[in-house]
């Protein structure tokens, strides 16, 4: 299934007490940079959403956001996909300009909601993207793969309103990773779910992280694997990840490094890295490692006036 | 996995539409039996009035009488409703591509939808009744003039709810199609033209509706070349009132059954709304 991956998995460190922001990438190879980004809604005077905010992700890094609701998190969020451009400041995805990344379709995005197109079946909707502006892009996953990535093989000819809640998400998710792009930004992408979804949804969500990586899901004939193993050396990469969520839970499951941030206008209180081993599971969420990340964020975010 | 739980069991494939016979009756039959029995008790009850009232035939004939007159010039009245029929359908067809070309452009850009919408507003205030004899000027006798003010009437329903339309997106999906790098064509393709189909449809009834009076006016004007507006006039004048009401009854059905054709088309093309799904409660 998962890849274990390269950062020591023996010596789970205790979460440290002072998790200050620190930029942890060096700016030249971050996969995502913010350097002193502000967001000001509605002109001189409006509201400021996020205040002079820097950080950087490195490449392959899952690092999620937390705050208290209007908090700026989605606005970050929103100016990394380049829809939304920052009031001051910079910020750079990939070394160069968002519109770049863009454009070269090496951003995904996945939203709160699934935001599929009612009227074309899973795989019209998967498809999409390759559809839109056919030139560009660089090389995509085949839709059976993905379709197969995301388990809904057997639901390909469905629309939407045929699905449940969780096989829309995946739907989404299909649709993000169909140019196999090095960034996949989510907002919340688990947001809309019911609890019990929305839990298994977490470690789906893992296993595709890093099989979408392989280029190919948990069943793969022998020529499927040697393509996937040539591509696996072609990008030796992961993913890299920015999550945004309400769930301190789920970041901590998720997350190589949560960041923690303050209430509006955004700024980063504090950045934890998150030293548990991967693959993760589900009964790792009871571990006291798992807790006391959970406290010491909630304690973070209790500082906030959050409950 | 434990979402394989289905919100509609509408999974299998459906089968191609056969026209059976037996199937095709059972189709339509509760489509098409309610209004007929409905229409049948209005006749009834105007039979009854005129008969109860003795009202006579000069003011308001019996519904037998003008059933009698329809059924006795049944081929002159089909042939003048395909006349009219014709004008309004040309009509609705000129106007409807009108209104979505300039919908198209106007839904782009503000300050086009400013400058072009009073113009289109002035448009439709000017009374038919104002232009038509201009319009038999200007165009000649043909069906030109009738063309021409059956379109007028019917672009400005269509217009304006295409512009709500193709505005109407969701802002998720549209998000969605910025990022990955879509250009306005592509957004307008795949997002903004399937968005405006359903308030297209609402439109499209409006106006074929509209397209019929507008051709039917055109005809009391235009003189020659016959329809059931030049039939209506005629029968007037001479006190004919059970062909008058029957040149009505034949324009009642045809709109009817424009409404149909446009409801079925509706139906099929939009499966994945959710009026089309909910249906009625």
């Amino acid at each position: 299934m998962a890849r274990t991956e390269a950062r020591p998995i023996a010596t789970a460190p205790r979460p440290q007490l002072d998790g200050r922001a620190s930029d942890a990438a060096a700016p030249d190879d971050a996969a995502i940079h913010f350097q002193g980004m502000s967001v000001r809604y509605g002109g001189p005077g409006g509201l400021l959403a996020v205040d002079a905010v820097s950080f950087a992700v490195a490449p392959g890094e899952f690092v999620s956001l937390v705050g208290p609701s209007g908090c700026g998190k989605t606005t970050l969020l929103r100016v990394a996909g380049g829809l939304l451009a920052p009031t001051t400041g910079e910020v750079t995805v990939l070394g160069g300009p968002v519109r770049a990344a863009q454009r070269r379709k090496r951003l995904g995005f996945v939203f709160q909601e699934p935001a599929l197109l009612p009227w074309l079946t899973v795989e019209g909707n998967v498809r999409l993207p390759l559809e839109v502006n056919r030139r560009q892009g660089q090389q995509a996953l085949s839709v059976e793969e993905l379709l197969r990535l995301v388990r809904l093989k057997a639901f390909r000819g469905y629309r939407p309103h045929e699905l449940s809640g969780g096989m829309e998400q995946r739907v989404a998710l299909g649709r993000a990773l169909v140019f196999n792009p090095e960034v996949l930004l989510m907002d919340e992408p688990l947001g809309a779910l019911d609890e019990i979804t929305r839990e298994q949804m977490r470690y789906e969500l893992l296993r595709i992280w890093s099989a979408a990586d392989a280029g190919a899901g948990a069943t793969v004939s022998a020529e499927q694997r040697r393509k996937a193993e040539h591509r696996r050396k072609a990008e030796q990469r992961r993913k890299t990840v920015l999550f945004v969520t309400h769930s301190v839970a789920e970041a901590v499951a998720l997350s190589d490094r949560v960041l923690v941030l303050s209430r509006g206008p955004g700024r980063i209180r504090a950045s934890i890295e998150i030293g548990l081993p991967r693959p993760r599971e589900q009964a790792n969420e009871r571990s006291p490692e798992f807790l006391d990340y959970v406290d010491l964020i909630r304690g973070h975010l209790r500082s906030e006036g959050l409950p | 996995m434990t979402d394989h739980v289905r919100r509609r069991a509408a999974g299998a494939p459906r089968p191609p539409l056969r026209l059976e016979w037996t199937r095709w009756g059972r189709m339509t039959l509760p489509y098409a039996l309610p209004p007929l029995l409905a229409a049948l008790l209005l006749a009834l009850a105007w039979e009854l009035w005129v008969e109860i009232n003795n009202t006579s035939e000069f003011t308001l004939p019996r519904a037998s009488s003008v059933a009698k007159a329809l059924f006795t010039d049944i081929g002159f009245f089909a042939r003048e409703g395909l006349r009219t029929f014709s004008v309004s359908i040309a009509g609705l067809a000129i106007g409807t591509v009108a209104a979505l070309l300039l919908a198209s452009v106007m839904a782009h850009s503000r300050m086009l939808e400013r400058a072009i919408l009073p113009i289109a507003i002035m448009v439709k205030v000017t009374p038919i009744v104002a232009v038509a004899p201009l319009f038999v000027i200007w165009f000649g006798f043909g069906w030109q003039p009738k063309v021409a003010i059956a379109a007028m009437i019917t672009y400005f329903p269509v217009l304006i709810n295409a512009i709500a339309g193709f505005r109407d997106v969701d802002p998720r999906a549209l998000d969605f199609l910025r990022s990955i790098h879509a250009s306005p064509l592509e957004v307008y393709r795949r997002l903004r033209a399937p968005s405006a189909l359903p308030y297209l449809f609402a439109a499209l009834k409006i106006a074929a509706t509209l397209s019929l009076i507008g051709a039917v006016v055109a005809e009391f004007f235009a003189a020659g070349q016959g329809g059931l507006g030049a039939v209506i006039d005629v029968e007037n004048r001479e006190l004919r009132l059970d062909r008058l009401f029957a040149a009505v009854i034949v324009l009642a059905t045809i709109g009817v059954l424009m409404n149909t054709a446009i409801t079925i088309v509706e139906r099929m093309t939009l499966s994945w709304h959710r009026s089309t799904l909910a249906g009625p409660s």
